[in-house]
C-alpha cells in the first residue's frame, strides 16, 4: 500500500521523533527531572500531549468504525466525556496534586487517606499499564501487517527501538515534547483525510443527503443523544451517568498517565490551563476520527467490519506522499501512548513500591537510575507478553474491564477525600474495596441485571454509588484525621480554618 | 433499577435539555470561582491568562454542538 515517498515520510518521521527525545537527555540530572521533567513545561506542551496520550492508533480505527456503526453518538467521549471532567480536574483536583508536590495520584491517596490505599492504586495502575502495553504492542503490529504487510516483529522491534531510546534517556521532557510533534502529526494527517473526505462526498450537505437517502437505519446517525432502549452502546442515560459523571472524572483525574504531565508544569496557573488547552484540542478529535467512518458509509457502504472504514478511506482517497503521512500519525498515536505507559510505570514503581517499601534512604541518582532500569524492564516485558496476546482473543476486552473495575471506586474516594475531611483514612480503604467488590459482582451477573450487551457504563456509575456510599457510612464510625494532616490536601480547608481562627 | 428503566418516559428532547443544562449549570460553578484562585501562580496577570475565560468559552462550543446534534 505504500510507495516509495511514503516510506521516505515515515522512516523520516521515525529518526526525527528519535533524535528529538533522545536530545532531551541532556536535561535529566535528577530523579524530578526524569519523572515530572523538572517541573518546568509550559501548559501549551502538556495540554497537546494529554491528547496524544489519550488516542492511539487504535482509536483511529475504531472510534471510526463506531462511528460507522452507530454515528455521532460515539463523539460524546471526547465532547461531554471531556470537557466537564478536565475543567474540574482544572480547577478543583490539578492545583491542589501540584502543590501537595506529589509524583503520583497514589501517592496523593496515601497521604489523604494510608499506605494500604496508596498501594492498592499504585499496584493496580502498574498491573494494568505493564498488560495493556504487551496489548499494545501486538494490536499495533497486527494493524500493520494487515495494511502494510510488515513483519509483526519488525513493527514491535521498530516501535519499541524508537520508543525506548527517548523515554529510557530522556524521561518526562522527552515524552512530552516528542507528544506535541505527534500530534501536530496526528491533526494534519487526519484533517488532511477528512477535507478531501468533504470534498469527495460534496461537503458536509452532500454528506447529509447522502446519508438520509440511505434508509431507517441511518436516522440516528446524526444525532449525540440517543434513547436509553437503543441498541447501541450509548444510551443517554449511560452517557450521562456512567460517562459523564464518573468515567470521565476517573480518567481525567485519577489517571496516573493523564494527570504526571500537569505535575511537571512550571507553575500553578500552567498546571490548571494545560487541562483546559487540553480539553479545547480534545473537541476536535472527534472531527478527525469520527468524520471519516461516517464519509465510509457514503463511499463504502455495508462493510461487515467497520473497523474496516478508516484503512478503505485511506486506499480510496490519499495520493502517495499522505499515505505516509497518515501511517506517520498512526504510529504517532501508537508511540505516544506507549511512552506515556512507560514513563508512568516507572514512576508508580519507584516512587510508590521501590522508594516506600523496599529502598527509603538512597540518594536521588539511585532513585533515578532505578527509574531508568524500571523503563527498560517494562519495555521488555511489554515485548516479551506481546504475543501472548494473540492466544487470547479476549484479552483487551479483560484488561479493560479490569480497569473499569476500579474506576468507580477510585474516583469516590478521591472526590470524596479532596472536598470533605470528615472522610477517614479507614473510610477511603473500606470504599476502594468495596466498591470494587460491586464493580466485579455486577459484570458477574451482568446478563441478569442489566438489558444491554456491554455495561460498562452502568457498572461504573453503580460501584462509584457503592464505594462512594462505603466511605461515607465507615468514615462516620472511624476517627477523624487532624485538621492539621489534611492541609493542602482537602479543598480550601487551610484558608476555612485559618479564618474560624 | 439498574438499567435507568425508571427514566425512559423522558422524552428524547428534555434528555438534550438536561444535558444542555449541565454546561449551563457547570459555566454558573466556573464563574463562581474567585479570580485571585484562578491566576495563582502567575507573576503579572492579563485578561487573557483569566481561565474561567477559557472555560466559558469550551463550554459555549461544546453547548452549541449539542444544541444542534
Amino acid at each position: 500500500m505504500l510507495s516509495g515517498i511514503d516510506y521516505f515520510v515515515v522512516i523520516f518521521y521515525l529518526i526525527g521523533i528519535m533524535m528529538l527525545g533522545y536530545y532531551f537527555r541532556r536535561f535529566v540530572q535528577t530523579s524530578q527531572d526524569y519523572f515530572l521533567a523538572g517541573k518546568m513545561l509550559p501548559f501549551w506542551a502538556i495540554g497537546m500531549s494529554i491528547v496524544v496520550s489519550d488516542i492511539g492508533a487504535m482509536d483511529f480505527l475504531g472510534i471510526s468504525g463506531q462511528a460507522y456503526r452507530y454515528g455521532i453518538a460515539v463523539g460524546n467521549f471526547d465532547w461531554i466525556g471531556s470537557v466537564p471532567a478536565m475543567l474540574l480536574a482544572a480547577f478543583i483536583f490539578v492545583p491542589y496534586f501540584w502543590k501537595a508536590g506529589v509524583y503520583t495520584i497514589p501517592e496523593y491517596l496515601g497521604r489523604r487517606y494510608n499506605d494500604s490505599v496508596r498501594t492498592a492504586a499504585s499496584i493496580t495502575w502498574i498491573v494494568f499499564f505493564a498488560l495493556d502495553l504487551g496489548i499494545m504492542f501486538w494490536a499495533s503490529a497486527l494493524l500493520f501487517n494487515t495494511l502494510l504487510g510488515w513483519p509483526i516483529w519488525l513493527s514491535i522491534i521498530l516501535t519499541a527501538s524508537v520508543v525506548g531510546l527517548y523515554t529510557i534517556f530522556g524521561g518526562l521532557a522527552a515524552v512530552v515534547m516528542t507528544d506535541v510533534v505527534q500530534l501536530i502529526i496526528m491533526f494534519v494527517g487526519g484533517a488532511t483525510l477528512v477535507f478531501l473526505g468533504f470534498y469527495h462526498v460534496g461537503g458536509w450537505e452532500g454528506l447529509v443527503t447522502k446519508l438520509s437517502a440511505m434508509g431507517d437505519g441511518y436516522q440516528n446517525h446524526f444525532d449525540l443523544i440517543l434513547p436509553t432502549d437503543t441498541k447501541t452502546p450509548f444510551p443517554w442515560t449511560g452517557i450521562l451517568f456512567g460517562l459523564t459523571f464518573v468515567m470521565a472524572n476517573a480518567y481525567m483525574i485519577g489517571n496516573q498517565a493523564i494527570v504526571q504531565r500537569c505535575l511537571s508544569a512550571k507553575s500553578e496557573w500552567h498546571a490548571k490551563a494545560s487541562m483546559i488547552w487540553g480539553a479545547f484540542l480534545k473537541m476536535f478529535i472527534p472531527v478527525l476520527v469520527l468524520f471519516p467512518g461516517l464519509i465510509a458509509i457514503t463511499m463504502h457502504p455495508g462493510l461487515e467490519d467497520g473497523d474496516q472504514a478508516f484503512p478503505m478511506l485511506i486506499r480510496s482517497l490519499l495520493p502517495p506522499g499522505l499515505v505516509g503521512l497518515m501511517f506517520a500519525a498512526f504510529l504517532a498515536g501508537l508511540m505516544s501512548s506507549i511512552d506515556s505507559m512507560l514513563n508512568s510505570t516507572a514512576t508508580l514503581w519507584t516512587k510508590d513500591i521501590y522508594q516506600r517499601f523496599l529502598k527509603k534512604d538512597a540518594t536521588d541518582r539511585h532513585y533515578l537510575i532505578v527509574g531508568r532500569i524500571a523503563t527498560v524492564v517494562l519495555l521488555v516485558f511489554g515485548v516479551i507478553t506481546a504475543p501472548i496476546s494473540s492466544y487470547f482473543p479476549g484479552i483487551y476486552v479483560a484488561v479493560q474491564t479490569f480497569l473499569s473495575f476500579f474506576q468507580g471506586p477510585i474516583f469516590s474516594i478521591l472526590l470524596l477525600g479532596i472536598f470533605w475531611k470528615r472522610i477517614t483514612q479507614w473510610g477511603g480503604l473500606a470504599g476502594l474495596l468495596g466498591g470494587i467488590g460491586i464493580s466485579t459482582l455486577l459484570y458477574i451477573f451482568k446478563s441478569s441485571l442489566f438489558t444491554i450487551e456491554d455495561p460498562f457504563l452502568y457498572v461504573s456509575w453503580w460501584s462509584f454509588v457503592g464505594g462512594f456510599i462505603i466511605t461515607i457510612t465507615v468514615s462516620i464510625f472511624t476517627k477523624p484525621h487532624p485538621v492539621e494532616h489534611l492541609f493542602g490536601l482537602v479543598y480550601r480547608l487551610e484558608e476555612k480554618y485559618m479564618n474560624s481562627k | 433499577m439498574l438499567n435507568f428503566d425508571w427514566l425512559s418516559g423522558i422524552p428524547i428532547n428534555v434528555a438534550k435539555g438536561i444535558f444542555l443544562g449541565l454546561y449551563i449549570f457547570i459555566a454558573l460553578l466556573v464563574l463562581l470561582i474567585p479570580k485571585q484562585y484562578v491566576f495563582q501562580g502567575v507573576e503579572k496577570p492579563r485578561w487573557w491568562m483569566n481561565l474561567k475565560l477559557w472555560a466559558i468559552g469550551l463550554l459555549a462550543y461544546i453547548f452549541i454542538v449539542y444544541y444542534i446534534f
